[in-house]
């Protein structure tokens, strides 16, 4: 089994913002198409340097394919420049879309219950 | 806070969904953008604007005029035929003599894309200078952004981020619209305003780009065509004798 580094303690840790988002399309369309899009979209709008800066992660376990549905994280000062270059996709493929950003929330949980209205039943 | 698209083009009414998509973005008010492109034509549709504001699917309505022509003569006699019907009153960009015509004409409520077709922003001091004197706003459109690709984006994202430095170091109001010809190209306004800034333009200014400056123009058109406000400057507070 491969060591990995410890985890940091939550100072040293980065800042994170959870985008939550919605996809407006032709048809309905698969994880790998919305990931390829928005990275696509990121590096031609933002360069591969600020991409990497961003630090983007698309949390394949929340897509909904059903209601078109997901969530990105990327770094809090990227939040601006990961809006700007999702408002640029007009097309994936042959299917026209739109992206819809529903909200931004500093943790998964948070941007569950404002954005995707799952319920926590911690509460209960 | 609402937020405002100035301009949208009047065929993208045509689709069914249109109006559900255009609320669910987050728009609160939209401005039907008839593209005019001769003065026989503005003559033509005089007839045809009844109102000023609709209401339908919990969405504003605003009735506009994008001046589509070639010259600076024929501009101004199809503002003077079209200011007292329309709410807004925009100015199809591009050509230098066009924008300073608009700029020059406080009966103008917005230039949209000065830079288009363009290798500067096709602006100068003495327009923005004489668009803040004017109280006319400077339009940034979505549509042309979303429909180049490569080089020509760069070349227009280019111009844009120039023209709202010049904005912003002579005070002039900016307003971003989407121009969408189909609901594909609306996007919410956060996003647009997002793009605003990280072209450079303050995210505050960005945010009013979408909600206070295009409240501010449809409030002072609507005080102004109804006759609360019959000269600049003065304002009918009550018909009470």
């Amino acid at each position: 089994m491969k060591s990995k580094p410890k985890i940091l303690p939550p100072s040293l840790r980065t800042r994170k913002r959870y985008i939550v988002f919605k996809v407006i399309g032709e048809k309905k369309l698969e994880f790998e198409e919305i990931s390829n899009a928005i990275y696509g979209s990121l590096l031609e709008f933002a360069g591969e340097l600020n991409t990497a800066l961003a630090r983007i992660w698309i949390i394949r376990d929340l897509w909904q394919e059903e209601k078109q549905l997901g969530i990105l994280r990327c770094l809090h000062t990227a939040v601006e420049l990961v809006r700007a270059s999702m408002l640029l996709i007009d097309r994936i493929g042959d299917s026209r879309v739109a992206f819809r950003i529903l909200g931004v929330s500093g943790t998964i949980k948070g941007a569950k219950r404002k954005f995707l209205e799952q319920k926590i039943l911690e509460k209960f | 806070m609402a937020y405002y698209d100035l301009a949208v083009q009047e065929k993208a009414f045509e689709e069914k969904k249109f109006l559900k998509i255009a609320g669910f973005m987050g728009w609160h008010g939209i401005g039907k953008a008839v593209i005019v492109k001769s003065f026989e034509q503005a003559k033509e549709l005089e007839k045809n604007f009844h109102s000023f504001v609709e209401e339908q699917n919990n969405l504003k309505i605003f009735s506009c005029a994008v001046l589509k022509l070639n010259s600076a003569g024929e501009l101004k006699k199809c503002i003077k035929t079209l200011r007292e019907r329309v709410l807004l009153l925009a100015v199809y960009g591009g050509e230098y003599e066009l924008n300073r015509t608009a700029c020059c004409d406080s009966r103008v409520d917005f230039l949209l894309h000065p830079y288009l077709e363009r290798k500067d922003c096709g602006v100068d001091e003495y327009c923005l200078k004489k668009a803040k004197e004017n109280e006319i706003a400077i339009g940034i459109t979505l549509h042309y952004i979303l429909n180049v690709h490569r080089k020509h984006r760069i070349a227009l994202l280019q111009n844009i981020a120039e023209l709202l430095r010049l904005c912003h170091e002579l005070h002039v109001s900016v307003i971003a619209c989407s121009f969408a010809s189909s609901y594909f190209e609306l996007r919410d306004p956060r996003a647009i305003a997002s793009l605003l800034n990280v072209l450079g333009y303050e995210l505050g200014k960005a945010i009013e780009a979408v909600s206070a400056i295009p409240e501010f123009i449809i409030e002072k058109n609507l005080k102004i065509l109804s006759g609360k406000a019959p000269v600049r400057g003065v304002e009918v507070i009550s018909d009470e004798e």
